[in-house]
């Protein structure tokens, strides 16, 4: 067979073969054929991909943060995974063409420059210095490897240098100024008298008819909201708190104490005598009795350690090793470091590393906390567990009785709980307990309403509640009694609007008969005003009417007009005057802040649409 | 080919090849190792010259972020964009950097060397649709101010179809302002609202539309009177 092969293995088939290997280990690498690895890629932008992990990543971080916004008001059910995905997704999307973008004008960050980002951030800080541990835990934590916050970061780098370039060098042109100026520095002038809301309040009647007459009209509108009247158990872990016993405190002490934080430490110098390979051990063992007897004669053992130590490593600081809790070193260094009192010498001890005499500098133990110290502490912790535990218990009972019982006061008495009944509630919930989301959708569930009683439900780990119908009040037309209040406050309002309305009509056909706003506003005892070359935005004219006066025409003037406003009250005015902006006029400060805001706008909106252009010219695949 | 039937033919045979094609697989190979050793310092080459072009761009974008109010910052300025451009043509740093120029010209009120170097960078950057497109409105809008309307409106025509549509409408519609073509400036306007979906210019636009509109239908108003 081997023949078979050595023949076979010369014909031109298997040679085109084997070049064919060869060609492509030596074009593509042996990588290409170890690493190609799974592919989880959920999209592909121009021939990058997105990784599913990534999307994942992205949308908790969005989850997170809308957690942290609602706080205690959170219900993850509230949130619709697929649609956060959806939406992180279009934004890696987005980042990916950003990088691309960045990347094909050759836009770079190089290495020290990242270093030295990464040295400032103040997350990576203890007091107020980089430490490379706090970093890679902080990256750990947030899913990250060195390697690739440092790609992050350089993405973040190149994209802030484009859009720093492109975005910061957006300028106005003094078209646009004058334009700006010519419109946002317009002044109008202005005569007004204002009349109050309720100034025909006290003349008013409205009949039972118009009553009668509206209640019939929106009949439909006239109905009770739905409500029910619950009896209900709250359970909460706080009324589960037992006095915890002393043995399990103790216990509890003991444990907390012989962890790793209270052990006692010894800070250790020694020299280190290493065999020449071609030392003879007679010579060897007069070198470490030459060290002993060094110190015997009192030289400080830091200037023998410099002087005879062969470890380079620790010789130069006077032969220290740091601390040892007992597990740093050798077994054999450690028994002697054990027995030594401090600045004691110890006797020539032999490890795999040669001869070491050792000493102890320095003993330190971190006393733990004293019983007395630590036992409110560890009473809340225990006592709250133990709560927590015996409240799930309860929960399952409660769950059990509360299912085959008639009423909650059985299992409320078999559980030493109180059973409270509420208001009547509608859907947009009660106080407490009943004001919480899942408890109104509970309690107006087909369960609740139809059945009764609900089964138990969890609002916190900490908080459970069950319910048990009392009376249920459908929605129902109400009578013209319960509602002729309500319908005579409407009427009212109408009313009131209705005589301004007619009062504005009469004050403006006596303008045009010649009368003048003062005039008028003295005989009907009005508010008046006289506003000259106000400029929008500015004080001079009530903010509710700002927009109608500068609406109104700027040709032949005056332009009279009667205006009621959203909160009911009503202006008479008069402009007289209306001159265009003009840049030379303006304030300073206010011309730049109306400019600074054109040109943040205009890079927004450029901003937004150089993406939109990125992505409109994408080859962008995303599988789902 | 055919197999050879002793060791001694084989070697007779390759070396026979050897002789007629020897040269010619030295020069290959020599051609190769040359080849990937320059590829490879060309490439380190680049990566050096973007990062000294990232130093000399990261310097220009914290002075062009101040007021330029001393002389000395304008001539570094400057000097900085000049370098990009001369020295680091190849790399985008050197489009960035003009862009940056530019808009500290037009606020130093040199807007016809403003105009004239936005017209080569237009020019240079035509296979890059979204930088494209945001040259051209900066090109458009410096030429109307230096009275050009035609050529201006022409090119922002050209981009109503774009995503930077909203932006290039409301750039008609100032020049319209200015000119006092309140019907025009209007229906601008009102296109430019349209466009802009996301209301990044949206309070803008409305204080404007407001202003034209007082100016444009100046008998429609029912309740005024006076005339």
């Amino acid at each position: 067979m081997l023949q078979d092969i050595r023949n076979s293995t010369q014909g031109p088939v298997f040679k085109v073969i084997v070049g064919l290997i060869v060609l492509s280990f030596a074009l593509f690498g042996v990588e290409s054929i170890l690493l190609g690895g799974s592919d989880d890629s959920v999209a592909v932008v121009n021939g990058d991909k997105i990784r599913s992990v990534e999307v994942q990543q992205a949308a908790n971080r969005q989850k997170q943060q809308i957690a942290a916004m609602l706080g205690e008001n959170f219900d993850p059910s509230v949130i619709d995974d697929a649609q956060l995905s959806a939406r992180a997704l279009d934004g890696l999307v987005g980042n990916k063409l950003q990088q691309q973008w960045a990347e094909s004008l050759g836009l770079t960050a190089s290495d020290a420059q990242l270093g030295a980002q990464v040295a400032e951030i103040p997350a990576f800080q203890i007091d107020g210095k980089f430490s490379a541990e706090l970093y890679k835990q902080s990256l750990a934590a947030a899913g990250f490897t060195p390697l690739t916050f440092r790609e992050a970061l350089r993405v973040d780098e190149i994209v802030k240098q484009l859009n720093g370039g492109l975005l910061a060098s957006e300028f106005m042109t003094s078209t646009e100024s004058q334009a700006l100026a010519q419109v946002n520095g317009e002044m109008r002038s202005v005569r007004y008298a204002t009349v109050v809301r309720d100034r025909f309040q006290d003349s008013l009647e409205i009949t039972q008819d118009q009553v009668q007459a509206y209640y019939d009209l929106n009949s439909s509108q006239f109905v009770s909201e739905e409500a029910v009247v619950l009896d209900y158990i709250t359970l909460r872990a706080a009324d589960f708190v037992e006095p915890v016993a002393e043995a399990d405190l103790r216990a509890a002490y003991e444990q907390e104490i012989s962890s790793y934080a209270y052990q006692d430490e010894a800070r250790v110098s020694h020299i280190l005598l290493i065999q020449g390979d071609d030392e003879s051990a007679e010579f060897y063992a007069q070198r470490v009795q030459l060290a002993q007897a060094a110190l015997r004669d009192g030289e400080d053992f830091s200037v023998v350690a410099e002087r005879l130590s062969d470890d380079i490593g620790s010789s130069s600081n006077g032969g220290d090793l740091g601390y040892t809790a007992g597990d740093v070193f050798p077994a054999e260094m450690e028994a002697a470091i054990e027995n030594l009192t401090a600045n004691e010498v110890s006797d020539p001890v032999v490890t795999e590393a040669g001869t070491h005499l050792i000493t102890v500098t320095d003993r330190r133990s971190s006393a733990p906390p004293s019983f007395a110290e630590m036992r409110l502490e560890l009473e809340a912790t225990l006592g709250q567990a133990d709560a927590q535990r015996r409240l799930v218990s309860q929960v399952e009972s409660l769950k059990d009785l509360a299912y085959t019982a008639a009423d909650l006061q059985e299992p409320a008495q078999t559980l030493g709980l109180e059973v409270l009944r509420s208001a009547p509630i509608t859907r947009r919930g009660g106080n407490g307990v009943l004001g919480d989301d899942r408890v109104i959708t509970a309690a107006f569930s087909d369960l609740v309403i139809q059945e009764g009683w609900s089964e138990v439900i969890e609002i916190s780990e900490n908080e459970f509640v069950a319910l048990k119908l009392v009376k249920h009040e459908p929605s129902a037309p109400q009578s013209l009694d319960q509602v002729s209040d309500r319908i005579v406050t409407v009427l009212t309002a109408q009313a009131e609007q209705d005589a301004l309305q007619v009062f504005g009509n009469e004050l403006l056909e006596e303008l045009a008969a010649g009368r003048t706003v003062e005039e008028l506003a003295q005989e009907h005892s009005l508010d008046w005003q006289v506003a000259l070359q106000a400029r929008r935005a500015s004080g001079d004219i009530p903010r509710e009417w700002q927009a109608d006066i500068f609406a109104e025409p700027s040709s032949d003037l005056p332009r009279r007009n009667f205006v009621v406003a959203g909160s009911g009250d009503a202006l008479l005015y008069e402009v007289f005057a209306v001159q265009v902006g003009d840049q030379k006029t303006l304030p300073e400060n206010l011309f730049s802040a109306m400019k600074g805001r054109q040109l943040r706008g205009l890079q927004t909106s450029l901003q937004r649409g150089a993406s939109e252009t990125l992505r409109n010219n994408a080859d962008i695949e995303i599988y789902q | 080919m055919d197999a050879y039937r002793t060791e001694e033919e084989q070697v007779e045979a390759i070396k026979r090849w050897w002789n007629e094609n020897g040269k010619g697989v030295v020069a290959a190979v020599v051609i190769g190792v040359i080849g990937s050793v320059g590829w490879q310092s060309w490439q380190a080459r680049q990566a050096t010259q973007a990062e000294a072009a990232s130093g000399i761009y990261q310097e220009l974008i914290s002075l062009s972020s101040r007021d330029l109010n001393s002389d000395a910052d304008k001539v570094r300025l400057d000097e900085l964009a000049a370098a990009l451009t001369e020295d680091y043509a190849s790399t985008g740093y050197s489009k960035l950097g003009q862009l940056l120029q530019i808009s500290s010209w037009v606020s130093q009120g040199r807007s016809q060397e403003a105009l004239v170097a936005l017209q080569a960078l237009e020019a240079s950057v035509a296979d890059d649709s979204a930088m494209y497109s945001i040259v051209k409105l900066r090109r458009a809008r410096l030429q109307a101010s230096l009275g050009d309307i035609e050529q201006a409106l022409q090119a922002l025509s050209s981009l109503e179809n774009t995503p930077i549509a909203a932006a290039a409408w409301q750039a008609k519609a100032d020049i319209y302002i200015v000119q006092e073509q309140y019907a025009l400036a209007s229906e601008a306007l009102s296109l430019a609202v349209v466009a802009d979906e996301n209301g990044d210019l949206r309070a803008d636009l409305e204080t404007k539309l407001a202003f034209v509109n007082a100016r444009q239908n100046s008998n429609s108003s029912p309740l005024a009177s006076g005339e």
